[in-house]
This record gives C-alpha cells, structure tokens and sequence, in this order.
C-alpha cells in the first residue's frame, strides 16, 4: 500500500485522471477526473443529471467495477487504498455508503438487527454491538426507532437508520448519494443538517475522542442546497462529458462559476442564486430587501381564477381504501387510507396537494383517478378519464418504443388521426430525436417527460402529477413546471403532488394540504405558506426564500409565487447574458477555482442565510 | 413493545427443527396405509396448537392449500384406481383400493403440511437464517441474501398494485374501481415489475456490501443456542414417530411403497 506523507492519516480520496466506463459496451461515464479530499473535510459534487455523479460515488465505494459492470483507468485510493484492489465489503470498513431511496437500502426487517449487522458482518467484538448501536442511532436522533420493523419507517426514518448504520462501522468516509432526494421537506431539512455534520478532525490533543478513525470525511452528492445545515468546504463540478469543470473551495466555485452551473441546469443554493441575480447583499439587509421586493413587483402576481369558474374534477365524500393483494384479506373493512374529502379542482388551475410522507397524498391522487378502491362521489365534469403520472415513470411503461407509448393511450380511444397526433406530441416534448429507442434506455429527463407525453396525448381535462419532478435538476424540473402550467392556462385542470414548495408557489392557484389522510384546508398559496402552525402540521419547512417572504416580503405587500418566479426569470436572464457574451463551459475553459485542491478543514460555508 | 415469551417450538434450535423435520417428512413418504399419517397429522396439529400457541384460525388457513390438494390426490385416486371390495358412498360406488390409497395419500398431504407449518409459523427467519450459518455451516453472504431477498418479496404485492394502477390509468376506456385483468395487460405490469425488482435488487445488493457482508470472519450477537434439550427433542420427536411405525407394523395396519404399485 503506497502510503503518502502522513501515513498516519491519508486523504480520504485522491483521484488523478479517473476515468470510468459503464456497461458491457463501455460507455465512457467519467473523463479524467482529478480531486483530492484531505482527511477530515467534505466534498460536495454538483452536476446536471446524468453527468456521472452517481458514477463516481460507485467508483468510490468499489461497486464499480466490482458489482456493477465496468472499468476505472487512472489513479484512484480511497483511505489510502486502490477501490479495484479489494471487494466492496472488504473496503466498507472504511468506507460507509448511504443511498437515494430510504427502502432500498435496509437489509433486514428490524431497525436493530439492521445495525448489529454492520457491526456482526465486520467481525465485532458482540459484548460491545448493543451500545455501539445505541449510538450509533443516537447520533442520528433515532434511538426510538431501535425496535420497529424497517418496513413501517417513513422516508425520513428510513433515511436516519441508514445513516446510522453507514456510521456505526466507524468509516474513515462517509459518501451519500443524494440522501434528502425523496424526503418530505422538514425530514429533508433535518436529515440534511445531520448530513452536514458529519465531517471531523481530531482535537488538538485527541482528548476524549475514540481512540480509533479520529477522521471522518464526506463526499456528498445532493441538489437541495438550501437544506443543508451547512454546504461542505469544497465542492467539484462535473459536466456533460462527465469531465471536472470547476474544483475549489465551496464558496468560490459556487459564486464564480454561478452562471455555468445555472447554464447546465443545476440547483443553486439560495445565497448564490441573489447574487447571481444582482442582488446589491446578502438576504437579510435593507438594501437586498427593498431590491427583491421590487423584483417580486416587477412580475405580476397571477390573477386568482374567478371563483365561479365550473369544477372539472368533483369529490364528495370521497373516502379511498388501500389498494392491493393484502387488502381484500383483512378480516373487517380497515379504516380509509384518505377520508371525508370534499374537493373541487376548478378548469385552469394548478392544485398543489402537500403533506407529510405518508400522509396519504399519492392515495388520494389515485382515488381521484378511480383507481383504488372508493367510496363517495368523484367524477370529472365531462366523463371524461382523468389523465395521471406516477411518481416512477417506469412503472407506466407497456409498450416496446417511445413512439408505441405514445401512441398506446390513442390507439385505445380509437382515435382518428393517431401518427399525426402522436408525432405532434413527440414534437412539443422534445422525443421526436428517440421516437424508436425503447422507453427503458431513456435517461431520468427523458423518461419524466415520456410519462407526460403519454398522459397529455389525448389532451385529458384533469391531469393528476405525482411528484413529477422528483429526481430532476433545475432545468429539468422548470421544464415540467412549465408543461403543467401551460395546461392549466390552456384550460385544463392539473393536480400536483410535490415536497418542492418553491415550485408549489410558483406554479400552483391553490393549494390543499394533506395530514394523516384527511384534506386539512385548501386555500392559496400565499394563505398557507404565511400559517406556521399549518405548515408546523404538515411537515412544511418553509426553504429560505419563502422564509424570507414569510418575515419580511409579505408584509410589503409581495405575492410568493411572484417572487419565486421573478427570481428565476432574473436568474435565467442573467444566466444567458453570459453565456451569450463567454460561451465558456466547454471542457477547455476548466479552470480549477482558487487553485488550491480544499479549503482548510472546519470552515463550514453557511448554506442559508441567516435571517 | 414486549414480546411474548416464546413458546417451545420458538425456542428449538432453528437448524435441529429444519433437520429433524425433514427427516420425518422423508420417512412419511414411505408408509402409505392412512392410520398411521392421520396419527402422525394429530400429534402434530396437538403440538402447534399446545406447544407453539398457534392460533386455530391461523392454522386452519393455513391447512386450506394442503387440504385442496389432498382433496385432489383422494378424488384422482378413487377415480382411476380400480380393484378391492366396491364401497358404497351415498349414490357412488367405488373401489376400497383406491379410496384407501387416496384417503392415505391424502392424508400424508396434510401431515407433510403441518410438519412445513411448524417451520413456518414458529420460526423467525433472522434466527433461522444466523442458526444455519451457525450450526449448518451455510455461508453468510448466503444466508443473508436469502434475508434481504425476503425484504423484497414481501414488498413486491404493493409494487405490483402501483405498477397495475400506474398501467391502467392509461387506458382511457378503464372502468372505475376495476383494474384490467387481460393477459396482456398482465404482462405488461409483469414486466415492469421484473425490471424494478432487477433495479430494486442491485440496490440491495451494493447495500449488503456496504454493510461489510463477506468481508471476512465475521461475529454473531445473538447467537442462536444448541444445546442437549434441542438434541433430546429431536431425539424424542424421531422416537415418537418410530414408536408409532412400531405400533403400526405390530397391528398390522402398516403398508409399504410396494402397496402403490400392488
């Protein structure tokens, strides 16, 4: 094992020219990525989607080439150790991993068992495993959860014990891939400050710290900036060729290659993003303040839709059931997942349903649909089907081409000119260019906006959205907004489950919230996001824009969906002014921010700004 | 959340009770009169309801697959048997050879079916599971696979009525409530449903490694004891079910696998 200047501690990862191929066919993933992370720091890895973020995580952690086919070329040790050298379960002890989905990565079907599992599988000392998980779980916030079967956690829970179980080996690394993705905003947030956290150095004299692993680093892979607690010391931007366009302290790469990263579409914290924008300060200052309320003014706010406009989509009484095989085998009728829901969705406008994970929001999108088992009214105005688009894309697929799926839905409702409709809709989703690939071989994007091609093709009068833009970046995720906004404009009526509230008050008319399985109010979105005891109950955490709104800009008068749009719009703007004038995100004009590989350990750059 | 005590058949050594099951299950396919599996049917239905505290509605569930089939195997067996005294059943007529091979046959269905019952409904998988890597010498990266493997069978029944839902929303003639039921619609959702699993299964799989599974030696904390009473309990079971073979051949009631081809 080469060992560097400090064998006592190495850096944590050291990649020099790493290259990955993917597959049987080699598809080059990543190209020639060079990044060191010291002992004891974080990284963050910010791209666009499909840049090979992921795959670096995997190249890491040893999965690549190990478990997954494919190859690493160049230089690469994690703690000291070449990741091709050794299987993944032998590096694990060194190196923990916490993955996107909550459920897909717990193994066994208890909390605890789940935790001595990491410890047993490391060959543990068992008289020390019982308290070793104990703090372990604790570090994380989750000792009640010690007992509960894995299957019963929410997302949030889920997410915590993995955690958890990813630090009880005592890692030197820590690396994450995208843990908040699929969470609920205030599990988000707390789970993102955890996250946070997680990076340390020894003390000065190592005084009460465990006598082993006195380092622990992080490379983190994560889109919801403004959730975590602190952003990690350095960050690493990868392009679209899967190449390094900026690698340097957190804070100035964020704010010098702001534009590029708008340009490739990739979320930004909030503090970057004013800047970006013009912004005379930070948040929080008279200046920044009366600038963005003037900018929250320069759009106007969206014309509430007259109340009288006719229901598209009517439910009264609507109560739904859980669905599925077990269902019909309890003994009496259990109670209704969804209850007691009275609910007009109005021709042209946006409804955001928001909730707490698990709170029944997905079901009553499906009783909406007709789909699970209902009871009580729910009809559309025409008797026309509802259109509706599930959380996974994937799951909606039935047919062996883009073009068949498209055309499935059209065919069924045996309309008269198919292939010309069909190829309009290719057309005004941007597919026409993979019309005959096979829906599966699509990216993330692609597919999402297949699933809407699908759903729209027979132009429905209610489209149901499930978290449409959960997994996508910033201009992946605008483009849907885009697409259901220009429904509803066009007099369709859209329903949209989504954790994103700032894309909620953006696009949305009006808003209903979901606890527990009952429709606690519907009422605009400036009424619900301005009620912190609803937002309290439903797992609502305000992300630091509308926070702001909240305290300050709403008392001057500004609409939230108009400020959230007018910033992007600023944003955008800003964005292709520069890009017009330096067309610099080609591969050539990397340049490594600041020079120095990381800033010094322990200087966390805040990511909110303090209000 | 406080667990009841377990009951006897919880406690016995997961791999003992594997062995010394299968070894009854084996030795039962070789008698083929019908006293001696009723007998063997009773004692153990007696032990799950007393020494395994299952409840009754639990156990008649359970029995229904192995009762439909042992229905089937009785009535092919009276049908296509002939030969023996004719018996006169309500308004049939049949042959006693073939009702008491089927009744026999029948019969072993339902004590085969209850021995597999004292696995399932009294053994926790994760002890079953750390005992066989204990005491069976069964790898752990094995074992434990078979465990995470478990995980995802027991969710796949949702993700199959998501996947069902997800398909049929689509079609714009559906019928409200009602999810198609056409083999093609079936494959579809089967289909999507193979693919999330391979996804879903290679997520599990990097999980496992990243829990350090076959990394080397590793340790157990609860370990999964065996000890002279699990020993004397197979022992006692084996000497139960011989000293009923016993009986049986001294009575004279006992027939071989020769009594099927006769």
């Amino acid at each position: 094992m080469a060992e560097r200047a400090d064998p006592r501690v190495p850096d944590a990862v050291t990649a020099d020219g790493v290259t990955v191929t993917l597959g049987h066919h080699g598809t080059r993933v990543l190209d020639g990525v060079d990044v060191t992370v010291p002992a004891g720091t974080s990284l963050l890895v910010l791209g666009p989607s499909g840049c090979g973020k992921s795959t670096l995580l995997r190249a890491l952690v040893g999965v690549v080439p190990h478990t997954l086919p494919g190859a690493v070329a160049g230089g690469l040790r994690v703690t000291g150790i070449d990741p091709r050298d050794v299987p993944p379960p032998a590096l694990a002890a060194r190196v923990g991993l916490v993955q996107q989905r909550p459920g897909d990565q717990l193994c066994l079907a208890r909390v605890d068992e789940e935790l001595r599992f990491a410890l047993e599988n490391r060959g543990a000392d068992p008289r020390t495993m019982d308290g070793r998980a104990t703090a372990a779980l604790a570090a994380v916030g989750a000792e009640h959860l010690h007992d509960r079967a894995t299957h019963t956690l929410s997302g949030g829970e889920a997410q915590r014990v993995a955690l958890a179980a990813a630090l009880v080996a005592e890692p030197d690394l820590v690396v994450l891939d995208e843990p908040t993705a699929l969470l609920d905003p205030a599990a988000a947030h707390e789970v993102g400050a955890l996250v946070a956290g997680l990076a340390r150095t020894p003390g000065p004299d190592g005084e009460g710290s465990p006598a082993r692993a006195p380092h622990r680093s992080v490379v983190l892979v994560e889109h919801r900036l403004d959730d975590l607690g602190a952003l990690p010391g350095a960050t690493l931007v990868l392009g679209r060729e899967g190449r390094v366009l900026a690698h340097g302290p957190t804070d100035r790469v964020l704010r010098e290659r702001a534009r590029d990263l708008a340009g490739l579409g990739c979320w930004l914290p909030l503090a970057v993003r004013l800047e970006q924008a013009g912004a005379p300060g930070p948040l929080g200052s008279c200046a920044a303040d009366a600038w963005l309320v003037d900018l929250a003014h320069s759009v106007p706010a969206r014309p509430a839709p007259p109340d009288r406009r006719p229901a598209a989509l009517r439910a009264r009484g609507l109560a739904v059931h859980r669905g599925g095989l077990r269902a019909g085998r309890a003994r009496r009728p259990a109670r209704p997942v969804v209850r007691d829901v009275d609910l007009d969705v109005r021709a042209g406008e946006v409804l955001a349903v928001v909730g707490p994970n698990g709170g029944g929001k997905s079901t009553l999108l499906r009783g909406l649909a007709g789909l699970d088992r209902t009871t009580g009214e729910v009809a559309t105005a025409t008797g026309d089907p509802v259109a509706m688009v599930f959380q996974d894309p994937e799951h909606q697929l039935v047919a062996r081409t883009v073009r068949e799926e498209v055309a499935w839905s059209a065919r069924l409702a045996r309309l008269a000119d198919v292939e010309g409709r069909v190829a309009r809709t290719l057309d005004a989703f941007g597919l026409a260019h993979r019309a005959d690939a096979s829906p599966y071989r699509l990216s993330g994007g692609e597919q999402r906006r297949l699933s809407l091609a699908t759903a729209t093709v027979l132009d429905p009068p209610v489209l149901l959205a499930d978290e449409p833009t959960f997994g996508l970046d910033r201009a992946q995720a605008a483009a849907v907004a885009r697409v259901l906004r220009e429904r509803a404009d066009a007099g369709g009526a859209v329903v949209l489950v989504s954790h994103d509230l700032s894309l909620v008050a953006a696009v949305a008319d009006r808003v209903a919230v979901v606890v527990d399985g009952a429709l606690v109010t519907v009422a605009e979105p400036s009424t619900v996001l301005a009620d912190d005891a609803l937002c309290a109950l439903a797992g609502l955490r305000r992300p630091p824009l509308l926070e702001w709104w909240a305290r300050t800009g709403r008392g001057r008068g500004v609409d939230p969906g108009a400020l959230v749009r007018a910033l992007d719009t600023a944003c955008d703007a800003a964005c292709d002014a520069a890009c017009d004038t330096a067309p610099d995100t080609a591969p050539d004009a990397v340049a490594s921010v600041g020079g120095a590989g990381a800033p010094a350990p322990g200087v966390p750059v805040p990511a909110e700004v303090s209000l | 959340m406080t667990a009841p005590r377990p009951t006897v058949l919880e406690r016995w050594n997961p791999t003992v009770k594997l062995a010394t099951v299968l070894l009854v299950s084996t030795a039962a396919l070789l008698v083929t009169d019908p006293v001696t599996p009723a007998t063997g049917w009773l004692l153990t239905v007696a032990a799950l309801l007393a020494l395994g505290r299952v409840p009754v509605r639990t156990l008649a569930l359970a029995h229904v697959p192995f009762v439909v089939f042992a229905t089937s195997l009785l009535v092919v067996n009276v049908v296509t048997r002939p030969g023996g005294d004719p018996v006169t059943l309500g308004p049939l007529t049949v042959g006693a050879d073939g009702l008491a091979i089927g009744a026999a046959l029948a019969l072993r269905t339902l004590f085969v079916g209850s021995l597999s019952l004292v696995l399932v409904l009294t053994t926790d998988p994760v002890r079953l599971m750390t005992s066989l890597h204990q005491h069976a010498r069964l790898p752990a990266t094995w074992t434990f696979a078979v465990l995470a493997a478990h995980r995802l069978l027991v969710e796949l029944p949702d993700a199959w009525h998501t996947i069902r839902c997800a398909q049929a929303v689509r079609d714009p003639r559906r019928r409200r409530g009602r999810l198609p039921r056409s083999p093609r619609s079936l494959g579809a959702a089967a289909f999507a449903l193979l693919v999330g699993a391979v996804r879903r299964s290679e997520r599990l799989t990097v999980a496992l490694e990243s829990r350090g599974l076959g990394s080397g030696p590793r340790t157990t904390s609860r370990p999964v004891p065996l000890g002279v009473p699990d020993v004397v309990a197979a022992g006692a079971v084996l000497a139960l079910a011989g000293a009923l073979v016993a009986v049986g051949m001294v009575a004279g009631w006992v027939t071989g696998i020769g009594a099927l081809t006769a």
